[in-house]
């Protein structure tokens, strides 16, 4: 069944902060278990969490007091209470709630209250300070909390359109996670070999951090090798925490929206995408090199998402809803017009060059 | 029955609607009165926890309509439910069916022939300069005659213990969802209580809202497409307005979701344009349609109007019906009701001063200390003078305001609304109340068996509305022969 894209729009992204919640508060978990193991031996606390700062594609920039080597406590307050941090988890889940609440009527019941209580429990003034005192049953509890709310929507969401925009908000932003969670360890490659069981503990929380410890552990019955952790949360086929997985994921929900959603393109886009990480091998994306495959990869999701909201969901007569040889036809004119417009541009430069008075040099 | 085990509780020099006079309770509320006796104040304290928190995480808040936006409140719940008799109900009933038919006859006729201003019954240029009327409309035929699909009167008891209307709300009422949801919530916070007694449920109302909703589609919709109209989430109702739209299964639309095309009204899907026929606004006349009403409105549709002029789709309610619900004009609604159906009207209006009458006027000035002052263009509270607790420089405020603008103002006399009682912390007190019961008129007319009463919580306060610290408690219509 349609339904309005507005809704449509507003489902898509409850979906992404809500999965956005679970992926903060899981890095923001493991760094914290990471820095009891990890001591301040070869990588200080400050770097650890510091670490956490680096930025993604259109983030604004940070405040003053977290530039630098920032304190862990700033950093961790920003990452998870701070309301000015558009992607701290009490912001993913008050921007889910409220996306939420402008849709109630389209979701079930058991949804919105479920999102509405987890937001009504982040409004303690003093939980900032509480948690410090016991992180763990704090993360835990958000996690189990948003992923209640997916499972909610799995189960008394029917399996229409605007579930399908559900799946396709959690896989994408599930997908960009586990991009930024490596990207953010990259450097541990660099490092890799220099203390053996450090860097493992660290391969470890990576994996952790996008709840793939225990998958990867069964997959490979062996021991944490970097190359092996960057395909298996890459290429993995079917682990639900990869980004393949989720990329594949996602553009089966987009596929199932709608017959003419394959011509859009953010489906095209997605399509390309996903058939890429389908035929990838490790050692080719490491040749190229980690971090460029990373960031084109996140590019391309944010480029997706983006063509998904402001183009498909938009009922505007642009050019991303023009049948492609239409927009061809277009695009031809505008260069030819182009074309001609610089072409004339020269031969006016030309004329008035020689309009001009010929005065000798004063050299000659 | 005689309560001496109940704690102690002063009916005070009111009608209250539970006690017939100190330490003798109403005979249908013995059941609730022994029940009441067994518990204590932590249990009811218990009680009244679940309940605020099942209506905070459910959501069901409104917001208030002046300062910063989108700030959310709970409405105050009541948990000791108001019991209407049979017969009572009965009188209720058919005095609204006979005011609202009345009304839209008046409707019809001002909007048309105008034999009412021709007859002097209601004067013309109260009619055709009241804010609400809409010249626009002259001449245009609703589906089935009705402009009032959805209507919610207030009513009040006064200290005789009659059932009086003090307002009409003929354009886009709102309340009727909490009708529900405190239904919903006294029942899983003390179920104990409906044991003995039989009570009208209040869960239909949404699907009766539908039939009607759909009675009124053009002709040629065969199977009407209705959606619902909100300004958004900032709206003070909006929680209803989503509320209703799940019950019915329709969607919520803002006016961005719509567009007019070729006179017809359609939505924007993620697979095209869909037909709209049927739409239930939530929306003000005023902000409609920017080419019609205000051209700042962001949350009309341009060329709605168009459409609806041409039959192409229908609004519920219809356009052009706050003349009829003008406080001025509603101390004519006797007269309305007697002129076009020969009948006396069955619900009493409360007595009603218009500045216009100069022997009103001349009364209004002199007795500004007694009477309650409104002002005929807001609604929700705003805007009025309570006399007996104004200082003498708001009455003196009130007096210049009503000499400059006379149609602007009506005065009725302070009302010793009923009373019932409330928990205080830890024992009953008396708060005064009010009735909102919601009316559905399609192909006929239903009373929705319930309603929202109304309690203004602050002791002594008279004031009932929800953006003034009003509160709400269940309201039981008993079946008939129930005790």
């Amino acid at each position: 069944m349609a339904m309005l894209c507005r809704v449509a729009e507003d489902v898509y992204w409850m979906s992404r902060y809500v999965e956005r919640a679970i992926a903060v508060g899981r890095l923001i978990d493991v760094t914290w278990h990471l820095e009891l193991d990890d001591g301040d031996a070869a990588d200080p606390r400050r770097l650890l969490w510091g670490r956490l700062l680096a930025p993604r594609p259109n983030d604004g920039p940070l405040p003053e007091s977290l530039r630098g080597t920032p304190d862990p406590h700033a950093v961790r307050y920003w990452l998870a209470f701070d309301r000015a941090n558009p992607r701290s988890l009490v912001s993913c889940v008050q921007r889910g709630r409220a996306a939420a609440r402008g849709v109630r009527e389209s979701i079930s019941s058991e949804m919105w209250e479920a999102l509405n209580g987890l937001h009504l429990s982040l409004a303690d003034p003093e939980l900032a300070r509480l948690v410090e005192d016991d992180p763990y049953t704090f993360y835990k509890r958000i996690r189990e909390s948003a992923q209640f709310i997916q499972g909610l929507a799995d189960s008394t969401l029917t399996h229409d359109e605007a579930w399908h925009f559900t799946r396709l908000g959690t896989s994408l932003e599930r997908a960009d996670n586990v991009a930024h969670v490596l990207a953010l360890q990259v450097h541990l490659l660099h490092d890799w070999g220099r203390d053996h069981a450090d860097e493992t503990v660290r391969w470890l929380a990576v994996l952790r951090s996008c709840g793939s410890a225990e998958a990867y552990a069964r997959f490979y019955a062996l021991r944490v090798d970097p190359a092996r952790v960057v395909e298996f949360l890459l290429l993995n086929a079917q682990f639900p925490q990869t980004v393949r997985y989720s990329l594949r994921q996602a553009w089966g929900a987009l596929q199932a929206l709608s017959g003419t959603a394959a011509a859009t393109p953010a489906a095209r886009a997605l399509g390309l995408l996903s058939a890429q990480l389908d035929h990838a091998a490790v050692d080719e994306i490491l040749e190229e090199g980690l971090q460029p495959y990373l960031s084109g990869v996140q590019r391309d999701i944010a480029r997706i998402s983006d063509q998904l909201t402001r183009v498909y969901l938009r009922d505007e007569p642009q050019p991303g809803r023009l049948m492609p040889v239409a927009r061809a036809a277009m695009l031809m004119a505008a260069q030819q017009q182009q074309l001609m417009a610089a072409q004339q541009q020269q031969q006016q430069q030309q004329q008035q060059q020689q309009q001009q008075p010929q005065d000798r040099s004063p050299c000659e | 029955m005689t309560t001496a085990h109940l704690p102690a509780y002063d009916p005070g020099a009111f009608w209250d609607e539970v006690f017939e006079s100190p330490g003798v309770v109403r005979p249908h509320y013995a059941s609730l009165a022994r029940r009441l006796a067994t518990l204590s104040p932590a249990d009811v304290d218990r009680r009244q926890r679940a309940a605020d928190l099942s209506f905070t995480v459910r959501g069901i808040t409104f917001a208030v309509n002046q300062g910063a936006e989108g700030v959310e409140k709970i409405m105050p719940f009541d948990l000791i439910p108001r019991l209407i008799l049979p017969d009572e109900w009965s009188r209720i009933e058919r005095g609204l069916e006979q005011r609202v038919r009345a009304l839209n006859l008046f409707l019809h006729d001002v909007y048309h022939g105008q034999r009412i201003l021709r007859a002097g019954v209601v004067p013309p240029e109260l009619v055709l300069g009241a804010s609400g009327y809409r010249r626009e409309f002259r001449g245009v035929e609703v589906p089935l005659g009705v402009y009032t699909h959805i209507v919610g009167s207030d009513l009040v008891r006064d200290d005789s213990g009659e059932f009086a209307v003090l307002e009409d709300n003929l354009r886009t009422p709102s309340g009727v969802s909490y009708v529900v949801e405190n239904r919903r919530v006294l029942k899983r916070t003390w179920p104990q209580i409906f044991q003995d007694y039989d009570v009208r449920p209040v869960e239909g109302y949404p699907q009766d809202l539908l039939d009607v909703l759909r009675s009124i589609a053009p002709e040629a919709a065969e199977d009407p497409v209705v959606v619902l109209l909100t300004p958004g989430v900032y709206n003070s109702a909006y929680f209803e307005h989503a509320f209703l739209a799940k019950a019915m299964g329709i969607e919520m639309v803002q006016g961005s979701d719509l567009f007019v095309d070729d006179a017809a009204v359609y939505m924007r899907t993620t697979q095209g344009r869909r037909r709209v026929d049927v739409i239930y606004r939530r929306v003000d006349d005023d902000f409609l349609d920017p080419l019609t009403f205000r051209p700042d409105s962001m949350l009309g549709v341009p060329g709605l109007v168009a459409s609806y002029r041409l039959g192409r789709v229908s609004l519920a309610n219809a356009i052009g019906t706050g003349v009829a619900d003008d406080k001025a004009i509603y101390a004519y609604v006797p007269e309305i009701i007697r002129y076009y159906l020969a009948e006396e009207p069955i619900l009493a209006n409360v007595p009603t001063y218009l500045p216009t009458r100069p022997a009103d006027l001349a009364y209004i000035l002199e007795h500004l200390a007694d009477l309650v002052v409104k002002s005929v263009n807001e609604s929700g509270g705003y805007g009025m003078l309570i006399g007996p607790h104004a200082s003498a420089a708001d009455r003196a405020l009130y007096r210049d305001r009503i000499l400059a603008n006379p149609r602007g103002f009506i005065a009725q006399p302070t009302l010793a609304l009923s009373r019932h009682p409330c928990w205080a912390e830890d024992h009953l007190e008396g708060r005064h109340i009010d009735l909102r019961p919601f009316l559905l008129f399609g192909r006929d007319v239903k009373v929705t068996p319930g309603g929202l009463t109304r309690v203004a919580l602050r002791s002594g306060s008279l004031v009932v509305n929800s953006s003034q610290g009003g509160g709400g408690k269940d309201t039981w219509v008993l079946a008939e022969g129930a005790d």
